[in-house]
């Protein structure tokens, strides 16, 4: 294992388009996908990442650094200085900057979410769609989400029917 | 070096940049968005397109959403109405409030009693006739039925919407010693059908109300002799009975539930309760004593009462009870309340009598369908 200073585990992960990330393996195992691979002994010293490209990789590692929870040494000296509500507003604040993104960049990061099971990150990046969801009429959600409506005409009136309660 | 497992999602995201107009959501997003989703949007979803409707019904999916708990309760007698409370319909909301659902929808509501409830069903009857009457409360629709021939002297609702979109309703005409003259209706049939039950050899006089429906049958507990009358509702069986002895008496505070397919009896016994799984091999069924928690270590304070009301379907160690004026969420094996409470607006008390878990899509598949569109009053 690759080793700094402080005598953290590294991990690297890669992308499948050539890139390295070196990350502690406390990070990465913000993951219960990698962490599951990490505690039964699945993984060396580097990782393959298929199907999630450098650029959202990079953003996952962004988020799982800042939420990893600072336990341990240096973690125990920081929440002394700093009380927990503060802590969870500032990430809050943080997590509301992270999610500006456009909606190509939200959905890969919900799939990668998914696939890294990370569930934070997903609640995170899933709420935009969820309330767009459930505020909206269809054709808002149809266009927000770029789908089709591909219903017949008496289709959609029979479907629309079925759940004309939940309209209401 | 290690690769991680390749997901089954065909995403070309870095493809996918130069085109946002048409993004092409994985079915991975699709399911991680559909099971955060409140259970009206999920219905409402199901219009947005063929996809999104199929993605709702597959049943991987559907085993992974949330389960919607439901209840039928009784407004606290204490208050300054005094007495004549009647049952309302409650559904778990957002924040672990329970919402009392409002049956306006339903015309006759002020006027019908309510004679049983059945996963999310409720079966009532218009005061001094045989009309019946189906209310769905979460998707505000209901359905009359034909005229049974007989005036019922108990009626029971069997719902089972994990085992198909079908309802029976199972009117005791006339008892016997050990058996009665009924009516059933089937949904599926739309028609009543007269029938002649034998309790197998169990006396008709000690069923008891506590009744409990799964996969195509409906299971009574019953005190003479101390067991679980079985009745077979598959069309063709013709009610037939099978009688699954209890291994100790349930005191007219028992319960039977199904959990992970298996048939499980709650009984509680000086202070402590008791859960008992039904075991088989292909030779024999014995009762396995999976639990034994003092009530006192479930519920601090409130008096010690305590009503089992549920099990949790795939966990067998979660169950839920309520003690006032809550229903909670509880661990059998861990020993510890799971940290879920649901509770009704401040200061409403409520004691739930009847609670049902079922994932939440199955409400959807539209139990009415078959009955034309809702009849307006």
């Amino acid at each position: 294992m690759a080793t700094r200073e402080a005598g953290k585990k590294m991990i690297m992960l890669k992308s499948p388009d050539g890139m390295e990330f070196e990350v502690e393996e406390a990070v990465a195992m913000e993951s219960q996908t990698i962490r599951k691979m990490i505690e039964d002994d699945c993984a060396d010293t580097a990782i393959l990442i298929p199907n999630i490209n450098s650029k959202i990789l990079s953003r996952v590692i962004e988020y799982c650094n800042k939420h990893v929870p600072t336990t341990g040494a240096t973690g125990a000296a920081a929440s002394d200085t700093v009380a927990p509500a503060a802590l969870a507003e500032d990430l809050k604040i943080w997590d509301a900057e992270f999610i500006k993104v456009n909606r190509a960049t939200r959905f890969d990061l919900i799939q990668a979410a998914s696939y890294l099971n990370i569930k934070g990150l997903l609640d995170l990046t899933s709420q935009t769609t969820i309330d767009t969801i459930s505020d909206n009429s269809l054709e808002e959600i149809r266009s927000f989400l770029s789908t089709k409506n591909d219903y017949l005409p008496e289709e959609e009136q029979t479907i629309r029917r079925e759940n004309q309660w939940a309209f209401q | 070096m290690a690769i991680l497992k390749s997901c089954s999602v065909d995403s070309d995201a870095s493809a996918r940049g130069f085109v946002p107009e048409e993004i092409d959501l994985g079915d991975d997003v699709l399911a991680e968005i559909i099971l955060r989703l409140p259970l009206e949007s999920v219905a409402r979803s199901r219009c947005v397109s063929k996809n999104w409707c199929a993605a709702i019904a597959d049943g991987y999916l559907r085993c992974r959403l949330p389960l919607h708990m439901s209840m039928i309760c009784f407004p606290d007698d204490d208050g300054a109405l005094g007495g004549g409370g009647r049952p309302v319909y409650a559904c778990a909301g957002e924040g672990r409030r329970l919402e009392v659902r409002d049956l306006s929808f339903f015309a006759l509501h002020d006027s019908v009693i309510f004679c049983d409830g059945c996963n999310g069903l409720l079966l009532c009857r218009a005061p001094g006739s045989p009309e019946f009457y189906v209310v769905s409360p979460v998707t505000r629709s209901w359905v009359a039925l034909p005229r049974p021939a007989k005036d019922a002297r108990l009626s029971v609702l069997a719902f089972d919407p994990l085992g198909g979109q079908h309802y029976h309703v199972i009117n005791f005409t006339g008892w016997r010693d050990r058996g009665a003259a009924v009516e059933v209706f089937s949904s599926e049939t739309r028609a009543w059908a007269a029938r002649d039950v034998e309790f197998g050899g169990v006396l008709a006089g000690s069923l008891s109300g506590s009744v409990h429906c799964h996969g195509g049958a409906v299971y009574f507990l019953a005190s003479d002799p101390d067991c679980v009358v079985r009745m077979d509702l598959a069309a063709g069986a013709g009610l037939a009975c099978t009688v699954i002895d209890l291994p100790e008496p349930a005191d007219g505070d028992g319960r039977v539930a199904h959990s992970g397919g298996r048939l499980h009896y709650f009984c509680s016994d000086g202070g402590l309760l008791k859960v008992w799984s039904l075991e088989d091999d292909r030779a024999r069924q014995w009762w396995r004593l999976k639990h034994a928690v003092r009530v006192s270590d479930v519920v601090d304070g409130g008096g010690g009462e305590v009503r089992f009301l549920a099990m949790h379907p795939e966990n067998q160690a979660v169950v839920y009870i309520w003690s006032p004026w809550k229903v909670v969420e509880y661990d059998l094996g861990k020993r510890e309340i799971t940290g879920a409470a649901w509770e009704f607006g401040k200061g409403a008390r409520n004691r739930v009598v009847k609670t049902w878990l079922v994932p939440s899509s199955c409400y959807l598949s539209d139990c009415f369908a078959d009955d034309g569109p809702v009849l307006a009053r």
